[in-house]
């Protein structure tokens, strides 16, 4: 059993890192001398990468009046950070998407996530915060530390679900019990590793504690309040039966009104569909 | 509903205002707050009052009682009496029915 943060850390080093093109482009985005052309050609070494990008943009996820179709006017409508961001959760995906753990289903797993991802994303644009991506990355990987759980320790994982189910607590609390550690604390240290930005690090990390998220506030109170909403109406499932506990603090820190909770749940449902096609379907 | 009085200007999401407080809402008056994004308006005498109701009542009273019920349990970690749950609760109760609805109405 992983009872210490080495053995945690043992464990994280075992899992696969992020496909060349993420830090190729980063680099790229973050040199002042770049132009859009250079970008763009990055983007086109990867086929799966620029098909997606192609999809996206003329999806309801952006919901651009127009037609989109050439790569460099995505680029140009999405913007480079946001293309970034983007690209570190087509990445993500692609490298986990082949992982299928006993406990649940793959494709309840990355509805659930796709689906917090988009609400995170929705709550951030209420809000008007500027790096909308971001939101939609911390949220898209918010468990993806019990994925890693769920394929590396699968005896102790089915016996926390089963304790978890036969006591009725939360999932993340037996986790703790059992583990010495939750999911948020092995993804938060996996994005670490990857050498994420900070923001979405510390959002996946203190997802369910977000009152120690320190300047990352907002963030882990976007996916904390994400994930409340789709553990509420049950789209997906990272395994967990129960809707997690309700920091306050976290929800009076977004200062949004109760009605909010309508609006984003059916702006969820228009864009659901069109998300996770573009985002767990093979695109040519 | 039409006929009842603003108490606060009604702004849309970029900020725009819509109708000035005091004045009488008209059907004309809805249909453009929705067209807008705008779902809700301070009005005379009330708190939040929600413009677009989403809660069917045609409902059969069993189904909705057995997804009360159901929804009830996969709460019971969280204050239903916090404002943001309630919204969410509801939310929910009125999926579930919905799309119970539709897999019979197949």
């Amino acid at each position: 059993m992983p009872a210490t943060a080495k053995q945690l850390a043992e464990t994280i080093a075992t899992v696969p890192s992020l496909p060349a093109v993420l830090s190729r482009l980063t680099n790229a985005i973050d040199d002042p001398r770049s132009s859009l052309r250079r970008i763009e050609a990055i983007v086109q070494e990867d086929s799966a990468l620029a098909g997606r990008l192609l999809c996206l943009a003329n999806s309801a996820y952006f919901g651009y009046p127009a037609r989109v179709d050439n790569l460099s006017r995505a680029i140009t409508l999405v913007g480079w950070r946001q293309l970034r961001d983007l690209t570190i959760a087509t990445s993500v995906i692609d490298t986990f998407r082949g992982l299928a753990p006993s406990q649940v289903t793959t494709e309840s797993f990355w509805k659930h996530s796709v689906a917090c991802g988009l609400v995170a994303r929705i709550l951030a644009t209420w809000r008007r915060e500027s790096n909308l991506e971001q939101y939609f990355v911390a949220g898209l990987l918010h468990d993806i530390g019990r994925l890693v759980l769920y394929v590396k320790f699968p005896d102790d994982m089915s016996k926390v679900l089963g304790v978890a189910r036969s006591s009725g607590k939360l999932l993340y609390q037996s986790e703790a019990e059992h583990l010495g550690f939750d999911h948020a604390a092995v993804g938060g240290e996996l994005l670490k590793r990857w050498n994420l930005p900070a923001h979405i690090h510390a959002g996946v990390e203190f997802h369910h504690a977000p009152q120690r998220a320190g300047a990352h506030k907002q963030m882990a109170a976007a996916v904390h309040i994400a994930d409340i909403l789709v553990n509420g109406i049950v789209c997906g499932s990272s395994g967990e039966r129960y809707v997690p506990s309700l920091c306050i603090e976290a929800w009076q820190s977004l200062d949004l009104p109760p009605s909010i909770v309508d609006k984003t749940l059916d702006l969820l449902e228009r864009q659901l569909a069109d998300a996770l096609s573009v985002f767990l379907e093979d695109v040519g | 509903m039409a006929g009842m009085i603003l108490a606060e200007d009604a702004v849309c999401l970029n900020g725009r205002v819509l109708l000035r407080s005091g004045a009488t809402l008209t059907e004309q008056h809805l249909k453009i707050f929705r067209t807008w994004g705008l779902t809700e308006a301070d009005i005379a005498g009330a708190v939040g009052t929600t413009v677009t109701e989403s809660l069917p009542d045609d409902a059969d009273p069993e189904l909705v009682e057995r997804e009360r019920k159901s929804i009830n349990e996969r709460f019971r970690h969280v204050d239903a009496g916090h404002g943001m749950i309630s919204a969410l609760m509801r939310w929910a109760l009125a999926h579930a029915i919905e799309t119970a609805k539709n897999a019979s109405d197949r």
